[in-house]
């Protein structure tokens, strides 16, 4: 493993609706793959009839971005939004210490034998606690999360405590979208370990306008790529 | 609570599914049960007969639970776990244990039910020494509901379903559901500490004596103790419940053994009742007293 304990770089899209302005999700979702980035999203549901394409799109934005997908009601959000940040970052370093362990042994974890399992899944587990993160919350807020904004605002805030009580360090950014000025994603936040600076960004934000999904993952992505972390540490 | 439960779409009802590793073979029967990690189904075994595949993509999860589950091996408290393997279907890989399936229904029912105090009482007394032995393995049992907590109806035994949230004291909580989360009602943090577990407990006691739940956002630990006394709860363990939320009972150990001190005979009320009562007869007494007199008074009068 390079690095003496390594970078992780998550990005996570909070929506409820489909995309409908700029580059397909999926194909962004895929780019931020392509650089190291992994790509989880968490679709709210709330009462009224959504169509199943809403829920696909969800599902097929964290396949092509490597991550994992959720569904979840309001009221549950916070909790899905922690239970999700921590699984995708076991789930990435599952996926590269089975990598590594496939260049030490020739073969992955889920060809070990499910009893001697339990030795990688302590290593990943307390590896998860200790890696440095950076973590990209895009966050719907076109019209129809008029209603939910300030609940998603209070689930960030909780999961950046959550977040710091980690062993490792980890850093949030928050991405809205669509941004303002007809811009169509914003950057509410910059990379920060402050909660207090991450409130202040959220502060500002207000719902209104479409769902530029595919667009605000791509501005996500640059500013993930930008931060000073070693271009080269996408894994640990 | 999830929209598209992700392995239903793939439609496994009715297929029969072969162990990678071990060629157990099991036909599936139906969803039974939906959890933060994955989803449990009813399944048959050509030898064991009924059981139930808590079936998981994540590997992690799965060997987790498994592990934890195996730890806690022999207590009469939980299923028994036969074995941890993996399955392919539509080219995706799938993780599973298969356990003992315990017909029954969960806690929520005891809740809902017409119990008498007494009983509620007894039945979490139960859950409290289960918790409690938990809690002596260094482990906290941190999302405590009452879906997870199952009456065996075969030979009542109240058994723990769900062991992916097992964390070691000092850990942080990861895994929880808000109404028993003391972080969720403002009353502390999410370290994984046996005040913590106290907290969830209490909570669970609270609804049980009520009969529903309270929503943390809503609410407060004030409006918790004003539904107790709605509730006609005797104040000692009222006064008990409260002092658990605040933190000041440190763990399960001294919560059970406060618990089976406290006085929950209604006494107060009976005297008031019988009191009543007592008030009531006396004036019937006095009443009839009266007729009597007036019978007696009048009769000459009316003989005339």
């Amino acid at each position: 493993m390079d690095g003496d304990c390594g970078i992780i770089r998550q990005m996570i899209i909070i929506t409820d609706g489909r995309s409908n302005i700029g580059i397909n999700p999926v194909e962004a979702a895929a780019k931020a793959k392509a650089s190291g980035i992994t790509v989880s999203a968490i679709g709210i549901i709330d009462g009224e009839g959504r169509d199943e394409k809403d829920v696909m799109e969800v599902e097929a934005i964290s396949k092509a971005g490597g991550g994992l997908s959720d569904y979840c009601y309001p009221r549950n959000l916070s909790m899905t939004l922690q239970a999700m940040t921590q699984k995708t970052v076991n789930h990435t370093l599952e996926c590269i210490v089975s990598k590594q362990l496939k260049t030490i042994i020739g073969q992955d974890m889920t060809n070990i034998e499910p009893k001697s399992r339990m030795k990688v899944v302590e290593f990943i587990e307390n590896y998860g606690e200790r890696v440095d993160l950076l973590y990209a919350i895009v966050l719907d807020t076109s019209k129809s999360m008029t209603n939910k904004l300030e609940l998603a605002k209070s689930c960030i805030i909780d999961l950046m405590e959550a977040l710091s009580h980690r062993r490792g360090v980890s850093k949030v950014a928050l991405i809205s979208y669509p941004g303002e000025n007809s811009q169509s994603a914003g950057i509410a936040c910059e990379f920060t370990s402050e909660i207090s600076v991450l409130k202040e960004g959220l502060k500002l934000l207000k719902a209104g306008g479409g769902t530029p999904t595919g667009p605000a993952i791509l501005s996500a992505m640059e500013l993930m790529l930008e931060d000073e972390a070693p271009a080269q540490a996408h894994y640990v | 609570m999830k929209l598209l439960p992700k392995l239903i779409m793939y439609n496994i009802i009715n297929k029969e599914i072969t162990g990678r590793w071990y060629k157990s073979k099991y036909k599936i029967i139906r969803l039974i049960g939906n959890g933060g990690v994955g989803e449990i189904y009813l399944a048959a075994h050509e030898k064991r007969g009924l059981v139930a595949l808590k079936i998981s993509r994540s590997m992690l999860s799965i060997t987790r639970e498994y592990d934890n589950m195996k730890k806690c091996e022999g207590k009469n408290y939980l299923p028994m776990v036969y074995e941890l393997d993996d399955f392919e279907t539509h080219g995706e890989a799938y993780h599973f244990f298969a356990m003992e399936y315990i017909d029954g229904y969960d806690l929520s029912k005891v809740m809902k039910s017409d119990l008498p105090l007494k009983l509620k009482l007894e039945i979490f007394i139960i859950i409290l020494r289960i918790i409690e032995d938990i809690n002596e393995e260094g482990l906290i049992y941190s999302d405590l509901k009452h879906e997870n907590i199952m009456v065996d109806s075969r030979n009542l035994f109240i058994r723990f379903v769900d062991f992916g949230s097992l964390t070691p004291m000092g850990g942080i909580i990861k895994e929880y559901t808000p109404l028993y989360d003391r972080y969720s009602w403002k009353m502390g943090d999410r370290t994984a500490d046996a005040a913590y577990q106290v907290f969830s407990a209490a909570v669970l006691l609270m609804t049980l004596i009520l009969g529903y739940k309270l929503r943390p956002d809503k609410n407060n630990i004030l409006s918790i103790r004003r539904a107790l006394v709605k509730n006609n709860t005797p104040e000692a363990l009222a006064e008990l419940i409260e002092k658990a939320l605040k933190g000041e009972i440190k763990n399960c150990r001294l919560f059970y053994e406060k618990l089976v001190n406290v006085d929950i005979s209604v006494k107060k009320q009976s005297i008031k009742l019988n009191a009543l009562l007592d008030s009531i007869i006396a004036i019937l007494i006095f009443l009839l007293g009266v007729v009597l007199v007036n019978l007696k008074a009048l009769t000459p009068i009316s003989l005339f």
